[in-house]
C-alpha cells in the first residue's frame, strides 16, 4: 500500500509517516502542493493525506484537480481549521473521509485502512488476526468460526485495536474514538476498561491478544508472543 | 433628573421669585410716584389760594363759597389740628356709598384779617385704578415672559441637545462586536461635534483593541495548534518504543492526557474566536429533535461511564428553526449536555424537555458555589471539574449568535438550562 502525506509541517508529516510505515505500507511525503501534484502525477497512490493549509493555497484545489483527471486515488482530507463548512465541502468534493486537527496517530491509522477496505477490497470485506475474523460489511466478528456475539462499542473497539495491532493505543486514543470529543469529560476511563473487559471474554481463546500495557492503554498483538 | 427637567426648573424658580418680588416693589415704587405727582398739584392749587380766595370780603362771601366748593374746606385755624405736610385719609366722598383714599393739604390763609386753614383734597380713586391696571398688566407680562422663558427652553434643549441625545443613543446601542450603527453627523455646536468626534474615536480604538486582543487569542491558538499536535504524535510514537519501562510509558501516557487537554481547550478557544468573528453561516434549517437525539447518541457512551439516564420529554409538532447553523447548534446541545452529566451524581436522570420555543435540560445536584451569573464566563468551574471551562461559554455564545437566549435556574434540586428562542 503506498501512502502520500501532503502536508507543510515536517515534522507532523515525518510523524505519521513513522506511525504508518509498516510491513505492507509505503509512505511518501510531500511538502507543498506543487510537490504533491508532481507526485500524484507520476504515481499511483492508495491513499493521500491532505493538508487543507498549504503554503501556495487550499490542498482542495488538488482535490480537485485529482478528480477531474478521474485518479482512484483515496483521499483523506486533514486540516486543522476544524472549520465544518471545511468539512462539508470536502466531502462533496469527492473526498473519502476528513479528519480535525487534533487527532490520535491511532485514529488516522483507522480512517486509512478504514478508507483502504473501503475502495480496493470490496469483495473482501473481513479482517482477520489469527482465529479472529472481523467482517466490516456485517459488522460482526467470530473467533476460530465461531460467531461471537459484540455490543456495538465492543464491536468498534475490537476494530479499532485490530487495525492498530501491534501498537500500543492510549486509553485517550481509545476514549475519544468511542466517545469523539465528549471524552474529554470522562471522570476516569472505567468505562473502557470494563468494554475491554468484556470484550477479552467474549473473546474466548483469543481474549490475551488484547494487553494491557501499565499505566498507558492497550495493545493488540499476537496470543502467544509475550 | 433630566436635563431638561433641571434647567426648566431654574428658569421656573427665578421667573417666580423675580414675579413675587417685583409686585410689591412695584406697587410701592408706583403708589410713591403717584402720590408724589398728586402731592405737587396740590401744592400748585395751594400757592394759588391766596390770590383766589382774596376775592371773599365778607362773612356771607365765605359760607357762600364753603357751599359751592366742595373741594376746598375752609375751617378757623383754632377749630382743627394743623398738618404742614400733605396727608392721606379715608372718608366717604360727597356722592359716594364706599370709603376712598383722599389726599389732603392744609394751607393757612387770612381770610378778612384772620387766620383760616383751608384743606385742599384730591381724591386718591383713580390712583388705585391706574395701580390696579399697570399692576394686572405687570404680571400679565411677567407670566407670559415666564411662559415663553420655559417653552424656548424646552424648544431651544430639544434642538441643541438633539445630537446629544443621538450621541447617548449611539453609546447606549454600542454593540463592540458590530460595526452596524453608524454615528449620527453634528454640525451646528463645536461642543458636540467635538464630544461626537471624540465619541467616534473612542469606539474605533476600542474596537481595534478588541479586534487585535480577538485577533491574537485566534492566532495564538492556531498556532499553538500544529507543535501541539507534534508533539503529540512524538509521545505517540514513543509509546511504542519497546524498550520503555512500565513507568516511563506511565509518565508519557500522562504527559500524552495533559497534551490532549491542552489541544482540546485550544480547539475550544478558537472555536469561540471563530464564531465571535462570525466565521460561521447560518442559514440552515435544522429540525430539532432528531438533532437533539444525534447529540444524545453520541453522548451515550459518557453517560453510560456515569451510569445516568438521557431522558428526552418532546412535545408532539415538530420543531423547526430556520437560520440556524447546524453543527453549532449540536456543539450548544451537546455543551449543556455534557455539563448536565459531568454535574450530577452517578446514576441520574438527566431530563432534556423540548417545546416548541424553548429546549430545557435539567439536572439534579446541590446549589452552585458560584453565584449564577459566572457560570457562562470563561474558565469558571465548579469543584474542579473536568474540562476546560469554556463548555459553558461557548453555549452563551452560540445561542448569542442565533438571537437566542439562555438562562439559568435552580429549581428543585435540579440545575436547569433553558434556551428560548421566538417559536
Amino acid at each position: 500500500m503506498k501512502i502520500l502525506i501532503v502536508e507543510d509541517e515536517l515534522e507532523l508529516a515525518k510523524s505519521i509517516q513513522q506511525y504508518l510505515q509498516r510491513e505492507n505500507y509505503l509512505c511518501e511525503i510531500a511538502a507543498d502542493i506543487s510537490q504533491g501534484r508532481q507526485m500524484i502525477e507520476d504515481f499511483t497512490y492508495d491513499c493521500i493525506l491532505l493538508d487543507i493549509n498549504l503554503p501556495e493555497g487550499n490542498g482542495l484545489t488538488l482535490l480537485k484537480e485529482l478528480k477531474q483527471d478521474k485518479k482512484t486515488d483515496a483521499v483523506i482530507i486533514i486540516s486543522a481549521r476544524d472549520a465544518l463548512e471545511d468539512k462539508i465541502l470536502s466531502l462533496k468534493l469527492g473526498a473519502d473521509d476528513y479528519l480535525a486537527k487534533p487527532f490520535h496517530l491511532a485514529e488516522l491509522c483507522a480512517r486509512v485502512e478504514a478508507v483502504i477496505r473501503r475502495r480496493y477490497l470490496q469483495g473482501e470485506s473481513t479482517l482477520n488476526f489469527e482465529d479472529i475474523v472481523i467482517d466490516t460489511l456485517a459488522r460482526s466478528a467470530s473467533v476460530s468460526g465461531q460467531q461471537i456475539q459484540l455490543t456495538k462499542t465492543e464491536y468498534e473497539l475490537l476494530l479499532f485495536l485490530m487495525i492498530n495491532k501491534g501498537r500500543v493505543i492510549t486509553k485517550n486514543a481509545i476514549a475519544e474514538h468511542l466517545l469523539g470529543g465528549s471524552a474529554l469529560y470522562l471522570d476516569n476511563f472505567d468505562i473502557i476498561y470494563a468494554h475491554i473487559k468484556n470484550l477479552k471474554k467474549k473473546l474466548l481463546t483469543m481474549g490475551g491478544c488484547i494487553k494491557t500495557i501499565y499505566g498507558t492503554g492497550y495493545k493488540f498483538s499476537a496470543s502467544t508472543v509475550k | 433628573m433630566k436635563l431638561l427637567h433641571y434647567t426648566s426648573l431654574r428658569h421656573l424658580l427665578f421667573a417666580s421669585l423675580l414675579t413675587l418680588i417685583s409686585i410689591p416693589v412695584f406697587y410701592i415704587l408706583l403708589n410713591n410716584i403717584f402720590v408724589h405727582s398728586i402731592d405737587r398739584d396740590l401744592r400748585m392749587q395751594a400757592a394759588q389760594l391766596p390770590s383766589t380766595l382774596s376775592i371773599i370780603q365778607t362773612e356771607a362771601d365765605l359760607r357762600l363759597w364753603q357751599e359751592l366748593d366742595n373741594d376746598l374746606e375752609i375751617k378757623p385755624f383754632d377749630s382743627v389740628h394743623f398738618i404742614g405736610k400733605p396727608f392721606t385719609i379715608e372718608k366717604k366722598p360727597a356722592n359716594g356709598q364706599e370709603m376712598e383714599d383722599f389726599r389732603i393739604l392744609q394751607k393757612k390763609v387770612q381770610i378778612m384779617g384772620k387766620p383760616y386753614v383751608v384743606g385742599i383734597e384730591s381724591s386718591m380713586f383713580e390712583k388705585e385704578d391706574l395701580i390696579q391696571a399697570i399692576l394686572i398688566i405687570q404680571l400679565g407680562i411677567l407670566l407670559l415672559l415666564l411662559a415663553g422663558t420655559v417653552v424656548i427652553n424646552y424648544m431651544i434643549h430639544k434642538r441643541i441637545w438633539r445630537p446629544f441625545y443621538k450621541s447617548l443613543s449611539y453609546l447606549k446601542a454600542f454593540n463592540i462586536d458590530s460595526n452596524s450603527n453608524q454615528q449620527p453627523e453634528v454640525l451646528k455646536i463645536l461642543e458636540f461635534k467635538e464630544l461626537s468626534s471624540s465619541i467616534k474615536q473612542l469606539s474605533i480604538r476600542v474596537r481595534q483593541a478588541y479586534y487585535s486582543q480577538k485577533e491574537f487569542i485566534e492566532n495564538a491558538s492556531h498556532e499553538l495548534q500544529t507543535p501541539l499536535t507534534v508533539l503529540k504524535f512524538k509521545l505517540e510514537l514513543l509509546l511504542q518504543d519497546r524498550n520503555l519501562s512500565n513507568e516511563q510509558g506511565s509518565l508519557v501516557a500522562d504527559m500524552y492526557r495533559e497534551i490532549d487537554q491542552m489541544q482540546q481547550l485550544n480547539s475550544n478557544l478558537l472555536l469561540l474566536s471563530k464564531i465571535e468573528n462570525k466565521q460561521f453561516g447560518s442559514e440552515e434549517t435544522v429540525e430539532v429533535e432528531p438533532l437533539i437525539e444525534e447529540v444524545s447518541e453520541d453522548l451515550a457512551l459518557l453517560a453510560q461511564s456515569k451510569n445516568q439516564q438521557l431522558k428526552v420529554v418532546s412535545c408532539q409538532v415538530p420543531v423547526v428553526l430556520a437560520g440556524t447553523n447546524k453543527a453549532l447548534f449540536k456543539i450548544m446541545v451537546g455543551n449543556l449536555l455534557t455539563n448536565a452529566i459531568q454535574y450530577s451524581a452517578t446514576g441520574s436522570i438527566i431530563a432534556i424537555k423540548l417545546s416548541a420555543n424553548r429546549l430545557q435540560i435539567s439536572n439534579p445536584g446541590s446549589p452552585l458555589g458560584v453565584p449564577a451569573d459566572n457560570i457562562f464566563k470563561r474558565f469558571v468551574r465548579h469543584n474542579k471539574q473536568k474540562g476546560n471551562g469554556l463548555g459553558l461559554s461557548i453555549v452563551q455564545t452560540i445561542a448569542s449568535y442565533h438571537g437566542y437566549s439562555v438562562s439559568y435556574d435552580y429549581l428543585d434540586g435540579r440545575h436547569q438550562f433553558t434556551i428560548t428562542w421566538a417559536s
